[in-house]
């Protein structure tokens, strides 16, 4: 018996950690498309719910998160999260390069992004 | 009603530090998810502003966050904030931006107008805090139509006359130093200034009518007298060989020849017929008002000098009789001599048969002698002896 919650246990965790290295998709208004570890895709608050298989969302049974931007706003957050999620788990002795992203934000669409990154929480 | 599974809890943070990350990793917390998420929201309606210690977030800013900066960075290029988003989202952005684009994007957007005050009453401060705090206070709420708004243009036109004042100020004082310096400055002109003033008192001005030559020299001759007598370096001179007569008989620079000394002439004169020279008159007319210069011409005369033709008018002329006795042979030289030096200035000469004149030519009033015989003897470059 213990063995079998021991092994259930493990799998449980395999389960949530190989559910992390899933791939979803994020797709744009016009288009685009960008697949991203689910890992990334959770550093926005909005779609780690939508993805969540316990919410009610359908999206977590098409692992398909649909962005309502245009193609090239959804890039950049695409790109942020992916920034974050990376820089999130770097040590303390690590510099991260702030100033980079923000130069990496243009400012002819940077309204727009403002706009979408505080719809999802990010 | 969102439920959140609480094994998935621990990878939701919220993107921003605030304290509230701290409740939320409370491991309480974690047993109540809605009460996290509510947390979580809050925490990140609040803190777009940069993180705070936190265990994973607290390096890494939000995207909010790198947004505000980016586009406060670029206030000026903005042409409008559409009516989406909130005014917590775009406070940075109004806070960077000048009073004319402040202006403009809230007529763009209108929504904003509500919580524009603050910014309208930072800038007052800011810009015109002198002013502004001689007439208002920061913590004053006007009503319409007063608005921090409207005082700040009313702030800003003030300062903008007060400017004009003191510079204009500057300016007119700045004229004032430039005009009176080119008032003492050297000038081109062909205008003889105003004299400053007049001569001598008593001189009315131009004399009546212009001096004749012979009262020019005679002026001239009395400032040369003057000048000898006042000097003490003049040594004292051999009447006889400064017994000189120029062309114009007036400028003699002799002394005065003192009537004590007694006259010892014995001239033997021939009055010849001939025409009376121009300057006769002259001499004529000198010899009752002059009393001093005149001793030299009737001196050493000889029958053959021009002094001869002077003797005519002379002669003409009635003669006063002098009060001293004269021999009579002395009686034509005495009669000579008196009506050209007034009977008081006979010159005292040294020898009967005088030596040649030393200049015979100013006796005929050559003028080239002239020439060659300064005016004033002071500057001649003859020895002084």
């Amino acid at each position: 018996m213990d063995v079998d919650t021991e092994m259930q246990s493990a799998t449980a965790q395999g389960t949530e950690e190989s559910k992390e290295n899933e791939w979803v998709r994020i797709n744009s208004n016009d288009g685009f498309s960008y697949l991203v570890r689910r890992k990334v895709a959770q550093t926005s608050g909005t779609m780690a719910n939508m993805l969540d298989p316990n919410g009610g969302y359908a999206e977590a049974q098409t692992k398909i998160c649909t962005v309502d931007e245009r193609g090239i706003v959804t890039e950049k957050l695409v790109e942020y999260m992916c920034f974050k999620s990376h820089y999130q788990t770097v040590g303390p002795k690590e510099d991260i390069p702030v100033q980079e992203m923000q130069e990496r934000i243009p400012p002819e669409i940077v309204l727009e992004v403002l706009l979408a990154a505080d719809y999802h929480e990010m | 009603m969102i439920h959140v599974a609480p094994r998935i809890l621990p990878r939701i943070r919220p993107l921003c530090g605030s304290q509230l990350i701290g409740i939320a990793q409370d491991a309480e917390a974690q047993r109540q998810p809605f009460l996290l998420l509510l947390i979580a929201a809050a925490a990140d309606e609040l803190c777009s502003s940069p993180p705070m210690a936190s265990r994973y977030d607290a390096r890494v800013p939000s995207l909010i966050f790198l947004c505000q900066r980016v586009a406060a960075n670029n206030a000026e290029a903005i042409t409008s904030l559409g009516s989406e988003l909130s005014f917590h989202l775009v406070k940075p952005i109004l806070e960077r931006c000048g009073p004319d684009q402040l202006v403009r994007l809230e007529e763009a957007s209108p929504h904003l107008m509500t919580d524009t005050p603050d910014i309208w009453r930072e800038m007052c401060f800011q810009k015109y805090r002198l002013i502004a705090e001689e007439h208002y206070s920061p913590s004053d709420e006007p009503e319409d139509p007063d608005s921090w708004k409207n005082r700040y243009f009313f702030l800003q036109e003030a300062e903008i006359k007060r400017f004009e004042e003191v510079g204009s100020r500057i300016r007119s004082q700045r004229m004032e130093a430039d005009e009176r310096k080119k008032e003492r400055e050297v000038r081109f002109t062909d205008r003889v200034p105003p004299p400053k003033r007049s001569r001598t008192g008593g001189w009315g001005g131009a004399p009546a009518q212009p001096k004749t030559l012979f009262q020019k020299t005679r002026t001239e001759a009395s400032k040369i007298q003057k000048a000898f007598y006042n000097s003490k370096s003049i040594p004292p001179r051999q009447v006889g060989k400064t017994a000189r007569v120029h062309a114009t008989p007036d400028h003699s620079i002799l002394p005065p020849i003192p009537s004590s000394i007694p006259s010892r002439v014995t001239v033997n004169t021939i009055t010849l017929p001939r025409h009376p020279p121009p300057s006769g008159s002259s001499a004529s007319s000198s010899s009752p008002a002059s009393t001093t210069s005149r001793a030299s011409p009737p001196s050493c005369q000889s029958s053959s000098f021009d002094m001869g033709s002077k003797v005519l008018p002379a002669i003409s002329k009635p003669r006063p009789i002098p009060g001293k006795p004269a021999p009579p042979q002395r009686q034509s030289t005495r009669d000579y001599m008196t009506p050209l030096s007034n009977a008081s200035s006979p010159p005292p000469s040294r020898s009967s048969t005088a030596p040649p004149l030393k200049s015979p030519g100013p006796i005929k009033k050559d003028p080239m002698a002239s020439l060659f015989v300064p005016k004033h003897r002071a500057y001649s470059q003859r020895p002084h002896s």
